[in-house]
């Protein structure tokens, strides 16, 4: 018996899950699936976000260690109760001449999420289908259309309409919070695939030396994060506690976990000159 | 049978040593700034970038980026760019991506500070 569920992070600023070191163009790129380029969070971020609010909000260690599993030097006793997944992205903010940003989405990323969606019971809207090339498709009446184009970045685009996208933004806005409503655009995967490469934020940094106050020689690095507004999923399951002395049935340790979500959480890397501020939401 | 990136790398390898001979403090600023330029601002505004800096050390970049893709030069490259098809179009960004980031690796190597 396990307790299951789908979690929504939705980015509230910039969300740089790095991989520490890149030889590209980007001095510090974000992780991504190496077949796909599609961005994720690693489970594992999550994970020790979440385990290091039990302990800010005073768990006993018992319990922490049957949720978390133990600490490292002790990891073989035990498992822990709870299986966090990758947040692998759902929607992609991208700059729009018409609705300030677009939500954009494409068939492959889709399909991924309704695998998990399907994994955890949730009944979503039917399948658009799918873009022609060079077509977006998007909710009647929305705001990204003008004279039947949307205009995506530098990019051009018919415009097709399809009451299917509308359900989504309503389905989506409501179990993610996100601004989703009248925004969603799916996309060619070709194109998706361009955007996931091209489209995310990359920031020049600077260190300043102390005696002259311009910047310091070789002192220039890029960042690449995911925009704020992103969105991203991940499934969780809980099992019972394997713990010796602290058992606990799948629902006590999933309603245990679900109390840690409540407010804001600082996610990836660069906290300080504040990335990954993410709000997150159990979506059933 | 070799790679891609092996083909560009040996070939932005021989340009870059070139243009290190030179000792072009201006051609290696370009290089370490091009590739970001190009995700930010797009292939074909990046290229029209190019352009307009004159016929100095960053059209000679311009120049040597086009060759090692088998384009005549940087014209060429520019107005390639600006009339190819969306799907063409994202090829062309992705290979002008890869190389420039050749570019810049060698000139972080081989140019002096």
């Amino acid at each position: 018996m396990d307790a299951k569920a789908l979690l929504f992070v939705h980015a509230l600023s910039p969300l740089h899950a790095g991989t520490g070191q890149g030889i590209g163009a980007i001095d510090l790129p974000i992780a991504r699936e190496k077949a796909t380029g599609i961005p994720y969070l690693p489970g594992s971020s999550l994970k020790g976000v979440l385990r290091d609010r039990a302990r800010e909000k005073e768990w006993d260690e018992a319990t922490l260690f049957a949720v978390f599993g133990p600490d490292t030097d002790k990891a073989s006793e035990h498992a822990g109760a709870v299986q966090v997944g990758d947040a692998k992205l759902l929607l992609l903010p991208v700059r729009s001449l018409y609705g300030v940003f677009a939500y954009a989405l494409g068939p492959y990323l889709l399909e991924r999420f309704l695998r998990e969606a399907e994994m955890v019971g949730l009944s979503t809207p039917k399948v658009p289908t799918a873009p022609g090339q060079g077509e977006a498709v998007v909710a009647p009446g929305s705001r990204l259309k003008e004279g039947g184009k949307v205009y995506l970045e530098d990019l051009d685009l018919t415009a097709r309409e399809d009451p299917l996208l509308g359900e989504w933004e309503a389905w989506l806005a409501e179990k993610t919070g996100a601004p989703v409503g009248d925004r969603l655009v799916l996309l060619p995967d070709d194109l998706m695939a361009f955007l996931l490469e091209t489209a995310t934020e990359v920031m020049a940094r600077i260190r300043l030396d102390d005696e002259t106050k311009t910047v310091a020689r070789g002192a220039l690095w890029y960042e690449e994060s995911l925009p704020a507004e992103s969105l991203l999923y991940t499934l969780v399951r809980a099992e019972r506690s394997f713990r010796k002395g602290k058992e606990m049935p799948a629902e006590s340790v999933f309603a245990l976990f679900k109390g840690l979500l409540e407010g804001a959480l600082q996610l990836g890397g660069k906290a300080t000159v504040g990335r990954g501020l993410c709000r997150v939401r159990i979506g059933g | 049978m070799r790679t891609r990136a092996q083909e560009w790398a040996q070939k932005a390898y021989e340009k870059v040593k070139a243009a290190a001979a030179e000792g072009a403090e201006e051609y290696k600023n370009m290089a370490l700034k091009f590739p970001v330029l190009v995700r930010q601002a797009g292939l074909a505004q990046a290229l029209a970038f190019l352009q307009s800096r004159g016929k100095g050390a960053h059209h000679a970049y311009g120049n040597d980026l086009a060759q090692v893709l088998g384009r005549a030069g940087l014209e060429a490259l520019a107005e390639e760019a600006r009339k190819a098809e969306l799907m063409a179009y994202l090829r062309l960004t992705r290979e002008v991506l890869q190389a420039a980031e050749w570019f810049k690796r060698f000139a972080q190597a081989l140019m002096e500070e």
